[in-house]
């Protein structure tokens, strides 16, 4: 009799384990880990069936029938064109939504570069647009002094020879034209046809005055001191805008990274995206795109107004950020935060700093921690249907608190000044869920609310830590109200 | 220990064998070293070599010749 393998119960647990992170974590990436590191099953499956022949072997159960046979070889065999085919894919460059070896011969060819002279126009007098038309290629837009716009660059054609590409550089020339208010800069990729591939990386250079209006399929912009506005639009793009006079909009199917610093008009962001970082913004912020990656928003004078689809609704309000707020796709901290500060999300986990005026967070699930540094406490109303709620009540702050745990607990450091009461949520004996409640007041302050569904509420006295204790000239000698009673 | 014994653990061992090795040269492959297609004759080392370490050790039992 052949003793038993155990390689098919280890398949489905390593199959199961990875199914079970990639449903929990959304930053698993399942199909790009799994095209990576296929070959390390097959070197691992080859382990255990060596270390169980050799068991085998030394308990003296070892038969002819227990080579590998037909069926496992098949298994391997698919295995390997599965894996095969994942990393293939996986390899590819996705940037027009389908691999290169789907989009025509153009990957046999071979790439020419050739420089873009560069050209100049004299900039229409006072505030003037620019009109970057771009399709594949990336943008450095530099405003200096003087009033000539200069554009320089160099171009990439992908063709079968060179002969070919030639042809495509000349009927592709780059032009300038100034019309009215606004100068028009056109790559003219369209006019090149069949397999030949082109992109334009462009340096320009334009007085202060001017605004920017880009649209482009593939490549990233970099713009720096325009006092006009800047409006992109682009199906794959980073966005890195600094020192801008004027507002900012920008509009992505994709992108790695979008960055504004120092912006003094209003910022607009649409689409999709990876990694936010905003700092330093003048006018109001709205954020209507969806960003998986990590989100950094800093020093926003006036109000946040984010409403995404990101794993479910995110929305953020606040009227001003003089501190900063952090966001991945499992995580949220805040603090300096002037509010009424207002987050209604799906799965989120919440620290929450210093905040003023009000405190609304709403959640499926998640967990929230709000620890204030410093009295006074803004009036809250914390939500969250599956998750603990944890609030640091800072040394003299003064507040009404009102805990609902349902099929929970309540964790309590304030002791009796709590009035702590627990009940059945049914008058069936059997079923065993209860709500606790708690309320009660320090001194006479803003009503706290907190609400959880299945979790426990933690209380407590928040500890001064170095960073977060008040300056000494600002310690009042004033007790604890609590330790009055 | 028979010569029969050695034979059927040298042939035991080689499907494991053969699958580790698949395993690396694909692992190397991806990682950025030689590609399979130019590592792919290091199975037809292996399986000779464990084929001569089986001629060595005698002649096994036909393979599936037990019920």
């Amino acid at each position: 009799m052949r003793p038993r393998s155990i390689i098919g119960p280890v398949l489905l647990i390593v199959l199961g384990v990875v199914f079970l992170l990639s449903n929990l974590r959304p930053e698993f990436r399942f199909f790009d880990i799994a095209a990576r590191f296929w070959p390390y099953l097959l070197i691992g499956w080859g382990g255990l069936r060596l270390i169980e022949v050799l068991i085998w072997f030394a308990r003296g159960k070892l038969t002819p029938n227990c080579y590998m046979r037909g069926g496992e070889w098949t298994l391997v065999v698919f295995l390997c064109l599965a894996g095969s085919g994942m990393f293939f894919l996986a390899r590819q460059d996705w940037r027009d939504g389908k691999p290169a070896f789907l989009r025509g011969i153009e990957v046999f060819g071979e790439s020419f570069d050739f420089p873009v002279a560069e050209q100049k126009v004299a900039a229409p007098a006072g505030a003037f647009r620019l009109i970057l038309d771009n399709q594949r290629g990336n943008a450095r837009i530099v405003a200096a002094d003087g009033n000539e716009i200069r554009v320089s660059g160099r171009k990439t054609i992908k063709a079968l020879s060179r002969s070919e590409a030639e042809a495509g550089d000349k009927a592709s020339a780059l032009e300038l034209i100034s019309q009215g208010g606004a100068v028009l800069v056109r790559t003219n990729q369209e006019r090149i046809t069949g397999d030949r591939r082109i992109s334009v990386d462009l340096e320009i250079l334009l007085p202060k005055a001017a605004s920017v209006e880009a649209r482009g399929r593939y490549g990233d912009f970099d713009i720096t001191g325009v006092n006009g506005n800047v409006d992109i639009g682009s199906d794959n793009a980073g966005v890195r805008v600094q020192n801008i006079g004027g507002n900012v909009r920008v509009e992505t199917r994709r992108s790695d990274i979008v960055r504004a610093v120092a912006v003094k008009g209003s910022v607009e962001l649409r689409g999709k995206g990876q990694d936010l970082e905003l700092d330093g913004i003048g006018g109001p912020v709205t954020i209507t795109a969806a960003y998986f990656g990590d989100m950094e928003l800093r020093n926003l004078a006036k109000p946040l107004r984010i409403d995404a689809d990101r794993n479910g609704t995110l929305q953020v309000e606040c009227e001003r950020l003089p501190g900063e707020i952090r966001m991945d796709l499992r995580n949220f901290t805040g603090s300096d935060i002037i509010g009424p500060f207002r987050l209604n999300a799906k799965s989120l986990d919440v620290q929450l700093g210093d905040v003023t005026q009000s405190v609304t967070i709403s959640l499926d699930r998640g967990d929230v921690e709000y620890r204030p540094t410093k009295p006074p406490v803004a009036k809250a109303d914390v939500r969250t249907r599956s998750g603990d709620i944890e609030f640091a009540a800072p040394a003299g702050a003064k507040f009404q608190l009102q805990a609902v745990a349902n099929r929970g607990d309540i964790d309590n450091d304030f002791g009796d000044l709590f009035r702590v009461e627990a009940r059945r949520q049914s008058e069936d004996r059997r079923d065993k869920r209860r709500t606790v409640t708690l309320s009660g007041s320090v001194g006479q302050g803003p009503s706290i609310t907190l609400t959880t569904d299945r979790g426990v509420i933690r209380l407590r006295k928040s500890e001064r830590t170095a960073a977060a204790a008040p300056k000494a000239s600002e310690i009042k000698p004033q007790p604890l109200e609590v330790e009055k009673q | 220990m028979t010569n029969a014994d050695w034979a059927t653990l040298v042939r035991a061992i080689r499907g494991p064998i053969l699958l580790i090795t698949v395993g690396t040269l694909f692992a190397i492959d991806h990682a950025g070293g030689y590609g399979f297609t130019r590592t792919w004759p290091v199975l037809i080392i292996v399986l000779g070599i464990l084929k001569l370490l089986e001629s060595t050790a005698g002649k096994g039992p036909v393979e599936g010749g037990l019920p």
